[in-house]
């Protein structure tokens, strides 16, 4: 798995970056959303958690990460605190945003959904400055988690799950 | 009859006795019941003994004390016996002479005089291995355990002293003593378990030995490190997106077995599902990707916020 893959994913994160150009999504191949503002049938809707967790090297672990604690660890940190969990349900076009400690902002958007998976786009900002744009698709029922910055003697992390 | 044969006994023994007495001793002794028939015959025959055997039969009736007279018939006895220790003895076995008289004249407090006889009988040549007599009596006494005798005299039962000893033992703490002893200060065993406890995560070891994990969790990321820096001037009408720098986006990819607990049923999407499809940050922004052996795939962005 480092291999190929590995390296494609790069490649395929590279160029995207340094194009520059039209951005390449993979979930172009994905149901075309709505009209903005339509409200999406409840089928299409999906269920947004988010926790917000502190990384350090503490190596005091909340219990309520135990589970995320190998995955966490995998960035070289040994303690982990929930600061913050937040749930929402989206349609598509649809966003949530939270506050995020260290004067940041955080809004996450349905792009679109299919029957098994759903393309979000996550948007962070510090004191109103984006710094990170991206947009994923992912398979629904699933976690992924992100990392948006440094905070005190750590790094904010974001486990973000999209679900039915 | 009996009170005529006592009284004449009495006058034999004491030798005040007449012929005719002696005659009528005799006479009676033959026919009196309480004389043995053994003996009926044998008294009173040598003129010499006539008062040794009235005192016999006295003592055999009941009528005397024998004590005395046996004691001098013993000292008759002893006189007529030559002294070994006379002639054997030399300078040294006056000395131990005296302290063995002094002692059994002690422990005797008799007014029978046994000590000269049994010194006297005693064979020199024996006495010359006393010394090695005090000797073996102390090994001996090293090989015997008088505590049960003391304990006895003391009137104490025998103590079962190994229980006692370990019941104690287990009242008392001897970690400080001996740590002062050795003057150590005594490690604060509970305050250093709870400060690693702090910071040693058994859990992942614990779920790790049971199964609980997956495999495809398990290893550390070894850094694939895939530098993706690129200046994004103008997509968002501010100078600002570039890649370069420091803070982070990442996003962690790899799958979990188990529910979450306090975070119930998360399941992390592996590499398989997941795609990055755009991504854009600032200019102070880095991008970097890691991918574990695990499929998972870390994108690593750091900016100097």
């Amino acid at each position: 798995m480092t291999g190929i893959l590995g390296h494609a994913r790069t490649a395929l994160l590279a160029a995207a970056l340094l194009v520059g150009g039209p951005t390449l999504v993979a979930g172009d191949a994905l149901a075309a959303p709505p009209a903005p503002g339509a409200r999406a049938p409840a089928s299409n809707r999906v269920q947004i958690g988010v926790m917000v967790v502190y990384a350090n090297n503490s190596g005091q672990v909340d219990p309520r990460l135990r589970s995320l604690q190998r995955q966490l660890e995998m960035m070289r940190f040994t303690g982990f605190k929930l600061l913050d969990q937040h749930d929402d349900t989206l349609g598509v076009n649809q966003a949530t945003t939270l506050q995020v400690e260290g004067g940041r902002r955080v809004q996450i958007t349905l792009v679109s959904r299919d029957e098994e998976n759903a393309q979000i786009r996550v948007q962070v900002f510090k004191d109103n400055e984006k710094k990170v744009d991206t947009t994923l698709t992912t398979k629904r029922g699933r976690t992924v988690v992100i990392g948006i910055g440094k905070y005190q003697d750590g790094s904010l992390v974001l486990p973000v799950t999209v679900s039915d | 009859m009996s009170d005529t044969l006592d009284n004449l006994l009495m006058r034999l023994k004491d030798g005040i006795a007449t012929l005719a007495e002696l005659e009528q001793a005799r006479a009676l002794v033959r026919s009196d019941e309480r004389v043995p028939d053994e003996l009926r015959d044998v008294v009173f025959v040598e003129a010499s003994e006539i008062e040794a055997d009235a005192a016999a039969l006295l003592g055999m009736l009941g009528l005397d004390d024998l004590g005395a007279m046996l004691v001098e018939a013993v000292m008759d006895e002893i006189a007529s016996v030559p002294s070994f220790v006379d002639e054997l003895a030399d300078e040294g076995w006056d000395e131990i002479a005296s302290v063995l008289r002094e002692g059994l004249e002690d422990e005797a407090s008799l007014g029978v005089d046994v000590v000269e006889a049994v010194m006297r009988r005693l064979p020199a040549a024996d006495f010359a291995r006393a010394a090695l007599v005090a000797p073996a009596i102390t090994a001996e006494a090293g090989e015997v355990d008088l505590s049960d005798a003391v304990l006895a005299g003391l009137g104490l039962a025998a103590l079962p002293l190994a229980e006692a000893v370990r019941a104690e033992a287990g009242e008392v703490d001897l970690a400080d003593a001996v740590a002062s002893t050795l003057a150590l200060e005594r490690p604060p065993v509970a305050e250093a378990v709870w400060a690693e406890a702090g910071k040693v995560d058994v859990v992942a070891g614990v779920m790790s030995t049971i199964g609980v994990w997956r495999a495809t969790a398990a290893p550390v990321v070894a850094p694939v490190v895939a530098p993706a820096n690129v200046v994004r001037g103008g997509r968002f009408g501010v100078a600002g997106f570039a890649l370069a720098a420091v803070a982070l986006l990442s996003v962690v990819v790899g799958r979990l077995a188990v529910p979450v607990t306090g975070a119930s049923d998360l399941v992390f999407a592996s590499a398989g599902e997941v795609q990055i499809d755009n991504l854009q940050v600032g200019t102070d922004v880095q991008v970097m990707q890691f991918e574990g052996d695990g499929g998972a795939v870390i994108l690593w962005l750091e900016t100097e916020v």
